[in-house]
């Protein structure tokens, strides 16, 4: 028998397996929700997966470009903000209302990618820390610059998603069409509509990082003089990273106005973005999967922390509550200090590590790694 | 190279380390009056007022002897709630001796988690009526607490909650505007009660379209009819009223309810101003001025009503101010005004356990003793614990009568009930609260019109004009 950590080759049947597993575990999580866990789990998984949507946008620049963002929760609020006015006041249907979301947060998130053009690291985040603080207020505002901001989101009274206005009856339901199951509810099909949206925008954007543009990214990340000797321009990139960031996480707040329903202005404020950054960090910077992992968690985690009848602890208190969550959060961090994702990567190469796949050793006149070679494969964030 | 990536962390590092001051925030030790659930709810920029009325040692607080009185079988027509598309258990009795859950939604943690306590005031109460009688009709009674955090967005998925998993009968005092606009048509689908809900939004007043949502305290637009009324009893020689209203939902239904109430008055609105958030109130004031009005009413809150007081004094009004009770805070809004808060009224509508003057109070005495014997570690001083356990006293009320009604405890029942009181509460200062869903929608209508000390730096409940609009509410949907 052979020792442990088997090796495998990348692209190899034994790979595929192992990748195959991974989509298993997401299938049957998947059923289990719809079908087998309560009804009202469901809506709260799919707004869990539109946080991860969320995060994966702040990924693309603060994971692969570098530059710290503490505004995505505007980004995820204009998103919302643009679905739920056009499908409340103005009738469209769900899915017609995600470009524009999507596109509203292109324009924001390019016209914020013009400073990180000069400034970076701890500045700019400030930079982007105003426009978390500024958001809720805008949203706010009937006098912005002339705007009668608040007229249009229902200022400090929020607004619904079934009634344009509070005071109104009309009602919009986002009912599973006619070839589903006839078991499902509506909260399963909701549920279902963003982990669809979601695994297409996983995909790009996992595409986006292998591309060209996604090297040139993270070449500036990791070395940014380097990187535009080598032909990467660094002011489109970081534009671009800032502009393709806010597009993901503005389809991401389009569909979670659709999951919760009901906005205010300050479900999207400071709170919100330190949520994204605390998720992304305790999922894994820099990985596809962190993002998923991390908007569950920053989802689920408190929900938790409250309602769980605890083992020792008892039902716990809100502030308390607050206390736990803040501990565990701690206790992740502190045993997997590069997120959950890089964390379990580690565990994993003491089992099995994956190696690229080499051209044929002759056309190199190179042996194939041995074991011993083979676990420098990367569990440190790179 | 490796210097960035280490730098870039240790930024990573600050923001967690911010998440958990931020998730530890949720201990606020909010000790706040009933009052501030209105404030806070309606309009982010009503700013929380942390003390409800103060008198001073020689006025009495409460003049009526009674400590609460239970609602009597109502002898007009009430409000019957429909129950044509509801679930068959909407109208099937609870089965003898099974327990009675009662939802409350609202923030357990975030920087309003000092709304939380209103659950355990809540506690007390029930614990009181499941261990003295036995329950409501043989049923013992549970709160069920459900944490939105504040945010509308979490409302939907608690509610689903507390409705699909924990199967509860009726939630009550759900706290929030948009929180609860946002749910109420959750609660409609269902057919549950959603009663007495922490907002002074007048939308809940609807039986009409919202037949499963009531309110649960003063509207703005009885805060409003209440001022009408004052002004008709207190100053019966003033002609002319100057109106100033917040340039929001809020403010608009002040304005709203006076441009129609005071002409029917016969009072002649002299200026009628709308200021915006960002205005500090000189041009507005001087409006106000120029049509020499007897009154000013201010529609606002928050600093604004600072501003108001100030300016107009400054500009040589001496006469009688009237305040959103959304500013009522002593400490924050009225002692900055100095001199100026003289000859200025204020909507008092709950009693403060904290203050001395309703030590001998029968009803507050009762809840302290309540809250020792049932609630031990709970500080009885904070206001929200008593609008809770005050709340919970209007639950046992509506449902032992629905108890009594044709087809016994049903939720169809219960609703009949919140939508047919005819009592008072503990905390309540006066008045009885009467609500059909035919004629009056809104419960809470009765209030203490008290002018505020500058010198004593307190209100004058004692000396103050009681006022009772009841039964004026009407309906949402009628205007």
């Amino acid at each position: 028998m052979r020792s442990l950590p088997i090796v495998i080759e990348r692209k190899s049947p034994g790979h595929r397996a192992f990748q195959l597993l991974g989509v298993f575990v997401l299938i049957v999580f998947y059923l289990y929700t719809v079908s087998v866990a309560e009804n009202f789990s469901a809506l709260r998984w799919a707004i869990a997966v539109t946080l991860s949507i969320g995060i994966l946008g702040l990924n693309i620049v603060t994971g692969y470009s570098g530059q710290i963002s503490i505004g995505h929760s505007a980004f995820f609020g204009i998103g919302a903000y643009t679905t739920m006015i056009l499908i409340a006041d103005h009738g469209w249907p769900f899915l017609a209302t995600l470009p524009v979301a999507g596109a509203l947060g292109f324009l924001v998130g390019a016209v914020i990618g013009i400073p990180a053009l000069r400034i970076r690291g701890l500045y700019l985040s400030l930079i982007t820390l105003g426009l978390a603080l500024a958001f809720p207020a805008i949203v706010k505002s009937d006098d912005f610059f002339g705007v009668n901001v608040a007229s249009l989101t229902g200022g400090s009274n929020g607004k619904v998603i079934s009634s344009g206005d509070v005071t109104t009856t009309k009602g919009f339901h986002w009912n599973p069409p006619s070839w589903v199951p006839d078991d499902w509810t509506a909260n399963d099909w909701v549920f279902t509509t963003v982990v669809v949206i979601a695994i297409i925008l996983f995909a790009l954007t996992s595409n986006l990082i292998r591309s060209g543009v996604g090297r040139g990214l993270v070449a500036m990340r990791d070395n940014e003089t380097g990187a535009a000797v080598s032909g990467v321009y660094p002011a489109r990139y970081k534009v671009l990273a800032f502009a393709t960031s806010a597009f993901v996480t503005a389809i991401g707040g389009g569909c979670f106005a659709l999951a919760s329903t009901t906005i205010g202005p300050d479900t999207f404020g400071l709170q919100r973005s330190i949520e994204f950054i605390a998720g992304l960090v305790i999922g894994g910077v820099a990985t596809i999967l962190g993002p998923a992992i991390g908007g569950v968690l920053v989802e689920w985690l408190p929900y938790w922390a409250f309602e769980v009848d605890w083992p020792l602890l008892g039902k716990l208190e809100g502030p308390q509550a607050g206390i736990l969550f803040g501990v565990i959060l701690v206790f992740i961090i502190f045993f997997m200090p590069h997120g959950i994702v890089y964390g379990l990567r580690q565990l994993r190469s003491k089992f099995v590590v994956f190696v690229p796949r080499l051209p044929p050793p002759e056309a190199l006149s190179l042996t194939p790694p041995t074991a011993s070679e083979a676990t420098t494969e990367s569990t440190q964030p790179v | 190279m490796r210097e960035r990536s280490t730098r870039a962390r240790l930024g990573l590092t600050a923001v967690v380390c911010l998440s958990f001051i931020a998730a530890a925030c949720g201990s606020d030790d909010n000790k706040d009056g009933a009052s501030e659930t209105t404030a806070a709810s309606a309009t982010s920029e009503a700013a929380p007022s942390d003390t409800t009325a103060t008198t001073t040692e020689e006025t009495t607080a409460s003049t009526d002897a009674e400590t609460s009185v239970a609602s009597t079988e109502p002898a007009a027509a009430t409000f019957q709630v429909p129950t044509d598309n509801c679930p068959a258990d909407t109208t099937e009795a609870v089965a003898d001796g099974a327990p009675i859950k009662i939802g409350f939604i609202g923030p357990q943690t975030g920087p309003l988690a000092g709304f939380g306590v209103i659950g355990q005031g809540m506690k007390v109460y029930f614990d009181k009526i499941n261990k003295e009688e036995g329950g409501v009709d043989g049923h013992q009674i549970e709160v069920v607490t459900k944490d939105d955090a504040y945010d509308p967005a979490k409302s939907a998925p608690a509610v689903q909650e507390a409705l699909d998993g924990d199967k509860i009968f009726a939630s009550v005092f759900q706290i929030g505007t948009p929180n609860v606009a946002g749910t109420r048509q959750l609660y409609a689908d269902a057919c549950v009660p959603q009663a007495l809900v922490g907002t002074g939004f007048p939308a809940w007043g609807d039986p009409e379209h919202f037949p499963w949502t009531t309110g649960g305290i003063p509207s703005y637009t009885v805060e409003a009819k209440v001022w009408v009324q004052f002004i008709k009893e207190k100053f019966p020689d003033a002609k002319k009223v100057a109106i100033l209203s917040f340039n929001n939902d809020f403010g608009k239904t002040y304005k709203t309810t006076l441009d129609k109430e005071l002409p029917a008055a016969g009072y002649e609105i002299v200026a009628d101003v709308a200021h915006e958030a960002t205005s500090d109130l000189s041009n507005e004031v001087t409006q106000l001025l120029a049509g020499g009005p007897d009154v000013i009413i201010g529609g606002t809150t928050s600093t604004f009503c600072t501003s108001l007081m100030t300016l107009a004094r400054q500009g040589g009004f001496t006469g009688p101010i009237l305040n959103s009770y959304t500013c009522q805070s002593i400490q924050q809004f009225m002692v900055p005004a100095g001199e100026a808060a003289a000859n200025v009224f204020t909507l008092v509508v709950a009693k403060d356990p904290s203050d001395p003057a309703y030590a001998d109070d029968a009803g507050v005495k009762q809840y302290l003793a309540d809250v020792g014997t049932y609630g031990p570690g709970i500080d009885a001083k904070v206001g929200n614990v008593f609008t809770g356990y005050n709340a919970a006293f209007y639950v046992v009320d509506a449902l032992t009568r629905a108890s009594k009604m044709d087809g016994g405890l049903t939720r169809a029942n219960l609703m009949n009930g919140f939508w047919s009181f005819d009592l008072k509460g503990p905390i309540a200062i006066g008045g009885i609260g009467h609500v059909d869903g035919v004629t009056d929608a809104y419960i809470s209508e009765f209030g203490v019109m008290s002018e505020y000390d500058p010198a004593g730096q307190t209100y004058k409940v004692g000396e103050g004009v009681k006022i009772d609009v009841e039964g004026e509410g009407g309906l949402y949907s009628a205007g």
